[in-house]
């Protein structure tokens, strides 16, 4: 049987090649998904594990207590020098080291901050017995001894385009100063593996930075003696340790990360890798469904000398499987590039990750070949079924096969299906959770139902098309609506996708308009000064400021707390009073904001939960400061997106600094069109990359940066449907033209000519590409505005321009889509059509 | 049908030559396996005449017909419809030459299946550009018993009903000639005689060019002449053909075939 079908397959070679294709896609999309995420994870799973070489213990706050506020009086006890010394002393442990990092930035050549800064790190170099940190093994000069050296990874100084004995600037909690680089290392770290930097201090400098009001570590870690084991270790340790401290070994620490894997991002790839592999077996079905049309007759003569249907079902299947198997060998070698490219479609959000490849891995071969096979028999079987059934007495007939089965059932099934997802999706907009299931319900209901709308639309059309392009329009209407099962299987095939991609723009669109309005919003001054992420505006930001030319006000932001009681606290922000009401988005409804320096004043929603007016008194202390006052409210505002209640920023303690009194941000007005030059001097005075001086257009385009990209990155993993879906339609229109070859010569002879003939082609494809373009839209519309519902604060914004771009380029997809059909059909010879008739 | 009153200038008058081959010549392949179609074939069709090309399978007849109506080139050769030298043009003209000028009926998938039948009718006159003449449409289709099949598409007409539908096709834009590969080929002996004899009428009353190629000696009894092609050469004609009379022909030729082997 193997003999006949790799005959079959190499005769209809062509007819196979796009659906081969598109299964290809497919299959090469999981593999590169799984590559990638086995990929990610081993190198991740080695830095973890490699990360700590000498560790055998780490004592660090316990779990219950790690995430309290830190100035509660109860918080951990501090992880300080004299606690290291008495762990160092235990019996069993050969070595004690105090971890302590914090945020710490690197700056490029050209002023930037380089690599990916959630995950770039100051870290403190602790040289051991031999003079060295076992963690940060040196690759060129030494470890950092004083508080202007440092000690940086070999990716970060090429990044910066430092070496040893260099100078780079470096931003330490939210301040910029040049360091000198005398060393350089490599570190088995997950966040140098995901894109991150590393900066390492000399202990002392790093102590003073990352824990300044602390004065202890992040963790303390413990290396055992040769003959102690871990949990032995930990033991003895845990029972020196104070209460709310814990003592976990290092494989429970193994254990928590690999844990925490990024599961997540290869489960969400292979998401869309499958929505890719099940619009490619649309492409499989229309073709099988055709050549078991075109085939029925040789079919039948098997049957009629005594073929069993068995034979000539698995002769199908077993056809459908040879190109399974074919598609996903292609499919294996195309996903190594899948991989490859998603680690640079990734790594560009997060600085340069070299992940290196692991091409063969067991896992994503058996799935490439397991899903190749497998979906492309499945999208055979009921061709399969059809070709079996054919009867042996067709063989002898001449006539045409007989017309399809009716619609009817079909419509019937379509309406439910379809009705049912739009109930659900209805329900969704009440339940996020109820989405997973109304999205993929509606658009099964609506593929189901395609062929009765394809023959709908279609219906309406022929008018206007027959008016708009005469005898062509009424030639390409009637050619789609002849086959309406497979010009709907077309249809949606484009349908999927572009649904997808219209969601997720209108899901997208309205939230980056939630933080364009935001930023709007809460932007009431000419300039924001913010620190990047994790990054730290330092204390002394707005008194620079204010003393540059141009600046006609300024106030400090400083994010506190007001303690009233134990379990009460009001979150305030502590300002300039002079200048805070001209500055910050707020608008005074009672009161005034002068006395601010000896009151508070409350946002009016605060004021009315707590039941305090103009002239009451709020009692309690401000963060940090344990003295309790009577602050009188001075002023009610409206403006509850700044802040709850607004105090002076001389009622702050003056040490308090870090978490207690964190400056989220440095507000700003210049003086009347000196906006763009002060702007340019305060970048010139501050000196440092970690700080956003922004006006309020950069504000705005900001606050959608994110949203930009990440609609970026979803259109790139949605574009390989779409992509398949244009192959559906080369596809339908390539079988199309092999179909009608008598048709085409006929035409031809009697007077059409390759011009025209080409353009009923175009006209006939871009119709389909239009109704799934159409479909497309209508069904992500509704699955758009049914998720932005689920989210009751946001609003729901249709992006028009996008929508008519994205039909635009479907028409545009029709008219690609029948160039190669088109040039088969021109070359189809008329004498095929109109010689006799001597088959 | 009455006598047609308002026959265009550009329509032939009768006895003016409509179409012509000089010495058509069709080789197919090259080197040793090349073929002989037509070893050169010369003919004249005036205008009002109905022509029979006939001849056993091979002879070339259909080939012949092809060069003449610019479906097929000749190797070497010309054909002619009115003054119009067809190697002189090129696709498009050629194209449309063939959609004003000339009408087809083929031997079978005459008609597109997804148009009505009214649609093929005036299938050509819509690649023209040009609105068929509803008096004569009308016309056309009362002769051919149509009226009440219009609507209809080609597979809920019956196969005679095709062929008639075709026949209308190829008249509805007057064109200069009609020509008809075997169209009875796939028919029953009533049907084909309907539409033979329409073909025969339409010669004969409206002054319509038709040419037939045919291997059946009963079709050929409606032409006015009939020539007969045998191994790619012109071997004979004949003036008002009757059935034995070509019977009797084609015999010959077949003797005399079986005579050189």
């Amino acid at each position: 049987m193997l003999r006949t079908t790799l005959r079959t397959l190499r005769s209809h070679r062509l007819r196979f090649a796009l659906p081969a294709l598109a299964v290809v896609l497919g299959v090469a999309f999981v593999t590169g998904s799984l590559i990638y995420g086995d990929s990610v994870s081993a190198a991740l799973a080695k830095a973890r594990a490699n990360s700590q070489p000498d560790v055998s213990v780490a004592v660090r706050p316990a779990e219950s207590t790690q995430y309290s506020t830190s100035d509660s009086p109860d918080a951990a006890p501090r992880l300080d020098q004299a606690l290291l010394k008495r762990l160092r002393a235990l019996p069993g442990a050969a070595a004690a080291r105090g971890t302590v990092e914090g945020p710490s930035f690197l700056a490029g050549s050209d002023g930037g901050l380089v690599g990916d800064l959630y995950r770039s790190a100051g870290v403190n170099y602790v040289p051991g017995p031999g003079g060295k940190d076992p963690r940060y093994p040196l690759t060129a000069g030494r470890g950092p001894r004083a508080s202007g050296e440092i000690a940086i990874d070999k990716a970060a100084a090429e990044r910066s385009g430092t070496r040893v004995g260099g100078t780079v600037r470096i931003v330490v909690n939210g301040t910029a100063r040049d360091a000198r680089v005398v060393g350089l290392f490599t570190a088995e770290d997950s966040r140098l593996a995901s894109g991150g930097t590393l900066t390492a201090f000399d202990n002392t400098t790093a102590l003073r930075q990352f824990a300044p009001d602390q004065g202890g570590y992040t963790t303390i870690t413990l290396t055992a003696d040769e003959g102690t084991s871990q949990a032995q270790l930990a033991e003895h340790a845990q029972d020196v340790l104070p209460r709310g401290l814990e003592a976990v070994t290092a494989d429970q620490l193994r254990g928590e990360a690999t844990a925490a894997s990024d599961a997540k991002l290869t489960t969400v790839l292979l998401g869309f890798a499958g929505v890719a592999l099940f619009v490619s077996t649309f492409l499989v079905a229309n073709t099988f469904t055709m050549l078991s049309a075109a085939r029925a007759r040789e079919h039948a003569l098997l049957r009629a000398v005594g073929a069993t249907r068995r034979y000539v079902m698995r002769q199908v299947l077993t056809e459908a499987g040879v190109v399974g198997a074919v598609a996903s060998v292609v499919g294996y070698a195309a996903g190594i590039g899948v991989a490859a490219l998603l680690s640079t479609l990734f790594g560009d959000t997060g600085g340069v990750v070299d992940v290196p490849l692991r091409i063969l891995q067991p896992t994503p071969v058996l799935a490439a070949f397991g899903v190749g096979v497998a979906v492309t028999m499945l999208a055979a079987y009921v061709p399969a079924r059809r070709a079996a059934s054919v009867s042996p007495v067709a063989a002898l007939r001449t006539s045409r096969p007989p017309t399809p089965a009716s619609l009817r059932r079909r419509g019937v099934v379509g309406v439910t299906v379809t009705g049912l997802g739009v109930l659900l999706l209805w329900a969704a907009a009440g339940d996020e959770n109820m989405l997973y299931l109304a999205v993929p319900v509606l658009l099964v209901g609506l593929i189901v139902l395609t062929p009765l709308i394809a023959l709908g639309v279609t219906g309406l059309l022929r008018t206007p098309l027959r008016r708009l392009a005469g005898i062509r329009g009424k030639l390409a209407v009637e050619n789609a609506r002849r086959n309406p099962r497979r010009t709907a299987a077309t249809a949606a095939t484009l349908m999927v996708g572009l649904a997808m991609v219209t969601a997720v723009t209108v899901v997208v669109a309205s939230l980056s308009r939630v933080d364009e309005d935001e930023a709007d919003q809460a932007m009431a001054s000419d300039l924001r000064i913010t620190a990047v992420d994790f990054g730290e505006i330092g204390a002394d930001v707005a008194a620079r400021v204010a003393r540059l030319p141009d600046a006609a006000a300024v106030t400090a932001v400083v994010n506190t707390d007001i303690r009233i009681s134990r379990e009460d606290m009001l979150p305030a922000a502590a300002v300039t009073p002079s200048t805070v009401e001209r500055l910050a988005p707020i608008t005074l409804r009672e009161g005034s904001l002068k006395r601010l320096d000896r009151g508070i004043a409350l946002e009016e929603e605060t004021a009315a939960a707590r039941h305090l007016k103009l002239g009451s008194r709020v009692t309690g202390s401000v963060a940090g400061t344990e003295r309790k006052t009577a602050l009188p409210v001075v002023a009610i505002y409206e403006g509850k997106d700044f802040a709850s209640a607004l105090v002076s920023r001389t009622q702050l303690p003056r040490t308090a600094d870090g978490d207690h009194a964190r400056v989220a941000s440095v507000l700003t007005d210049a003086d009347p069109g000196r906006t763009a030059a002060l702007q340019r001097d305060i970048r010139r005075t501050l000196d440092n990359p970690a700080l956003l001086v922004q006006d309020r257009a950069e504000v705005r385009k900001a606050a959608s940066s994110t949203s930009a990209e990440f609609l970026n990155i979803m259109y790139a993993l949605l574009s390989i449907t779409v992509l398949i879906g244009i192959l559906g339609v080369v596809n339908t229109m390539g079988m199309a033209v092999s179909e009608r070859v008598r048709e085409i010569g006929l035409l031809r002879a009697l007077g059409l000519d390759r011009r025209r003939l080409a353009s009923v082609l175009r006209i006939e494809s871009v119709t389909i590409s239009l109704l799934g373009a159409a479909l497309g839209l209508v069904a992500g519309a509704a699955i758009g505005v049914a998720a932005v519902l689920t989210q009751p604060s946001v609003p729901l914004v249709v992006p028009w321009d996008r929508a008519a771009l994205c039909f635009a380029g479907t028409a545009a997809i029709g008219v690609l889509a029948s160039l190669w059909p088109g040039r088969q059909a021109m070359a189809v010879p008329m004498l095929r059509a109109v010689g006799t008739d001597t088959e | 049908m009455s006598q047609r009153s308002d026959a265009p200038a550009s329509s032939p008058r009768f006895g003016e030559v409509v179409a012509a081959g000089h010495h058509v010549t069709k080789v197919y392949g090259e080197g040793e396996t090349a073929v002989t179609a037509l070893a050169g074939v010369s003919a004249q069709f005036v205008s009002g005449e109905f022509t029979a090309i006939m001849g056993p399978s091979g002879s070339g007849k259909s080939t012949f017909m092809h060069c003449l109506a610019g479906l097929d080139t000749p190797t070497s050769g010309s054909a002619w419809i009115g003054d119009t030298e067809l190697g002189s043009l090129d696709e498009a003209r050629l194209t449309k030459l063939r959609r004003e000028r000339i009408g087809f009926v083929f031997q079978s998938f005459n008609l597109l299946p997804t148009l009505t039948a009214l649609e093929n009718i005036t299938l050509p006159c819509d690649l023209a550009g040009i609105t068929p003449d509803p008096a004569w449409l009308q016309e056309l289709v009362s002769t051919l018993g149509l009226a009440d099949r219009l609507g209809h598409r080609p597979d809920q007409l019956s196969g005679g009903q095709q062929q008639r539908v075709a026949c209308a096709r190829a008249l509805a834009s007057r064109p200069a000639i009609v020509f008809a590969d075997e169209p009875t080929g796939n028919l029953d002996s009533r049907a084909g005689a309907q539409v033979l004899s329409f073909l025969q009428m339409s010669a004969e009353i409206l002054g319509q060019t038709v040419v037939m190629v045919t291997h059946d000696p009963v079709a050929a009894a409606y032409a006015g002449r009939a020539l007969f092609l045998a191994d790619g050469r012109l071997v004979h004609e004949m003036a008002k053909p009757s059935a034995a009379g070509v019977l009797e022909q084609m015999k010959a030729f077949d003797a005399g075939q079986q005579a050189v082997r």
